[in-house]
C-alpha cells in the first residue's frame, strides 16, 4: 500500500512515514476493497457470478485502483457473456497499471480472434433486437432471435432469462426449464433465474396435480360413478359386452388378411391395365413390322420391274446388235447378188437376193439396187430353174426337182406351172401331204388356171 | 407470480463495441479514496 500523497510504502503507523499525511481512514477504504475483492473472488469461484459481480463492483467503488478487482470484474463479466463491459474494465485496469499487468493478456486473448469477436458482437445486437420484439409483443420473432444469439453467446445470461420469459408466457414450460437450467449452470445464484426457476416448478407441480385428476374424471365419462335413480318409465339399454380381441395373433392375422386383399385389389386393377399396355406396345410393333414388310415387298416390285426393264434393254441391245449384224449381212448379200447379176449368174444373184431379210429400214440406194437386181435375177433364175426342174422331174430326180420347183415358186409366184410340178414332185416322191398341199395351193391360188383343174383332179384321186 | 411486462421492464440493452468507447469514458472514476481526499483537502482548506 502505498501513500495516496506522496506514493510512499505505507507502514503499520496511522501516518505516512514520508509525508506526514494521516492514512487511517485511507487504509480502512483500502482493506474495505480488498476485502469485498476476496468476497467476491469467493462467489465468483462458487459460479455465484452476480453475487461476485455486485461485491467487486464495490470494492472497485472504494479503490478504482484496485486492478486485480477490476480484472476479476471484467472476468466474471466474460463468463456472464457481457464482452464489452469486460473489455471496458480491463481497458480501465490497464490505464492505471500498464505494467505487469493480467488485463494485457485478457485483451490479448480477444484481439488474437477478430472473428469470434465480430460474431460476438453481432450476438449482442441480435440481444438488443429481441428485446426489441418482446418489448413491441413479437414473442415468436424474439424468441427466434434470442435462440440465434444463444447458439453463438451461449454465455448470455440475460438472453437466456428472457427467452425463459417468453416461453413462461406462452407457457412452454418444458423449453423454460431447460433454459433457465442452462443459465443457472453458468450463474448459480442469480436472482432472477431463480425466480423464474421457481416460477416453472409450481406451474409444474399444479400440471401434475391437473394429471392426478384426469383419471378420476375418465372414470367419470365411462360412467362408473354412482348412477340417479332410475324411474319404471326409463328405458334401459344393457350395454354391449362385446370387445376386440387384443391379442397378438390377431393382429398377425389381420395383417395377413390386409396383405391378402391388398394383392387382390393389385392384381384385378393394376394387372388388367398393364396387360393392356402390354398388348398395345406389342400391336404397335407388329403394325411397325407390316409396314416393314409392305415397304420391303414394294421394294422387291420395284426391283423386279427394274430387272424386268434392264432385261428388256438388254435384250433390245442383243437385238439392236443382231439387227447390225442381218444388215451387214444383207449389204454383203446385195454386194454378191450384184455382183453375180453383172456376172449373168442369175441363179446365184437370186440366191443372194432371196437371203436378204429387211429392205424397210435399208437407205434408198440400197432399196433401188435391190429391186433392180431383184427383178431380173428372179425371173431369169425362175425360167432357168424350171428348166432344170424339168430335167431333173423327168429323170425321176424327184428331190432335186423338188428343190428346185420350190426356187422357182419363191423367185416367181405368179407361176401356177411351177406350184403344180411341184405338188406333182411330191406326188411322186411318195409325200402325199406335201403334194395335197400343194395341189391345194393351186386350186386356191390359180382357181381358173389349167393346172387348177388337174390339181382338182389329184386332189379327187 | 411473474407478471412478464414487470420483468421485461428489468431488462436492458447489452453494450455493443462501437458503445465501449463510450462506456470507458463514462465510467465513474470517481472512488472513495478521491471523495476522502477531497474531504481531507477542503478540512486542510478551512483549517487555513
Amino acid at each position: 500500500m502505498n501513500c495516496f500523497h506522496c506514493g510512499n510504502v505505507l507502514s503499520e503507523t496511522d501516518y505516512c512515514t514520508s509525508c506526514g499525511e494521516d492514512v487511517r481512514v485511507y487504509k480502512k477504504i483500502i482493506y474495505m476493497s480488498n476485502r469485498f475483492y476476496n468476497m467476491g473472488l469467493i462467489r465468483a469461484q462458487n459460479r455465484d457470478l452476480s453475487g461476485a459481480a455486485d461485491l467487486l463492483q464495490r470494492s472497485v467503488r472504494l479503490n478504482k485502483k484496485n486492478t486485480q478487482a477490476r480484472n476479476l470484474l471484467g472476468l466474471v463479466y466474460f463468463e456472464m457473456g457481457e464482452v464489452v463491459q469486460a473489455l471496458s474494465q480491463w481497458v480501465i485496469s490497464q490505464n492505471f497499471q500498464p505494467l505487469k499487468n493480467l488485463a494485457d493478456e485478457y485483451i490479448n486473448t480477444i484481439q488474437e480472434n477478430p472473428n469470434r469477436f465480430d460474431a460476438i458482437n453481432q450476438s449482442i445486437k441480435k440481444y438488443n433486437t429481441g428485446l426489441q420484439y418482446a418489448q413491441q409483443g413479437s414473442d415468436d420473432l424474439a424468441i427466434i432471435q434470442l435462440k440465434k444469439v444463444l447458439s453463438v453467446n451461449p454465455n448470455l445470461i440475460k438472453a437466456y432469462q428472457l427467452i425463459t420469459l417468453l416461453y413462461i408466457k406462452t407457457e412452454d414450460y418444458d423449453r423454460a426449464r431447460k433454459m433457465i437450467h442452462k443459465a443457472l449452470r453458468i450463474d448459480a445464484c442469480n436472482p432472477i433465474s431463480l425466480q423464474y426457476e421457481k416460477e416453472i416448478n409450481a406451474k409444474y407441480t399444479v400440471k401434475e396435480e391437473t394429471n392426478k385428476k384426469e383419471p378420476q374424471i375418465k372414470r367419470e365419462e365411462n360412467g362408473e360413478t354412482n348412477r340417479e335413480y332410475l324411474s319404471g318409465y326409463d328405458v334401459i339399454i344393457p350395454p354391449s359386452t362385446y370387445k376386440e380381441p387384443s391379442n397378438g395373433a390377431m393382429t398377425v392375422l389381420n395383417v395377413i388378411i390386409g396383405i391378402i386383399i391388398g394383392a387382390a385389389v393389385v392384381y384385378c386393377l393394376v394387372t388388367p391395365a398393364r396387360i393392356a399396355s402390354v398388348k398395345n406396345d406389342s400391336s404397335a410393333e407388329l403394325k411397325e413390322y407390316n409396314n416393314k414388310i409392305v415397304k420391303l415387298e414394294s421394294d422387291i416390285k420395284t426391283r423386279d420391274n427394274q430387272i424386268e426393264t434392264l432385261n428388256s434393254e438388254k435384250k433390245d441391245l442383243e437385238n439392236s446388235g443382231d439387227n447390225s449384224k442381218s444388215k451387214i449381212s444383207d449389204y454383203e448379200n446385195l454386194l454378191s447378188a450384184y455382183n453375180s447379176y453383172v456376172a449373168k449368174d442369175y441363179v446365184t444373184s437370186a440366191n443372194h437376193i432371196s437371203k436378204i431379210s429387211d429392205t424397210s429400214s435399208a437407205s434408198n440406194s440400197f432399196q433401188t439396187l435391190y429391186t433392180t437386181v431383184q427383178k431380173k435375177s428372179y425371173k431369169e433364175a425362175a425360167a432357168k430353174l424350171m428348166e432344170e426342174a424339168e430335167e431333173q422331174f423327168n429323170g425321176s430326180d424327184y428331190k432335186n426337182a423338188i428343190k428346185s420347183y420350190k426356187k422357182v415358186c419363191t423367185y416367181d409366184t405368179t407361176s401356177a406351172a411351177a406350184v403344180y410340178m411341184l405338188a406333182r414332185a411330191y406326188e411322186k416322191n411318195g409325200d402325199n401331204d406335201n403334194a395335197k398341199k400343194y395341189y391345194q395351193q393351186v386350186v386356191d391360188k390359180f382357181p381358173d388356171s389349167d393346172q387348177a383343174e388337174r390339181a382338182r383332179s389329184a386332189l379327187d384321186k | 407470480m411473474i407478471d412478464f411486462d414487470q420483468e421485461l421492464k428489468k431488462f436492458h440493452p447489452s453494450l455493443e463495441v462501437e458503445e465501449a468507447e463510450d462506456a470507458i469514458y463514462g465510467n465513474n472514476v470517481t472512488d472513495m479514496t478521491d471523495i476522502m481526499i477531497q474531504m481531507m483537502n477542503e478540512l486542510k482548506g478551512g483549517e487555513m
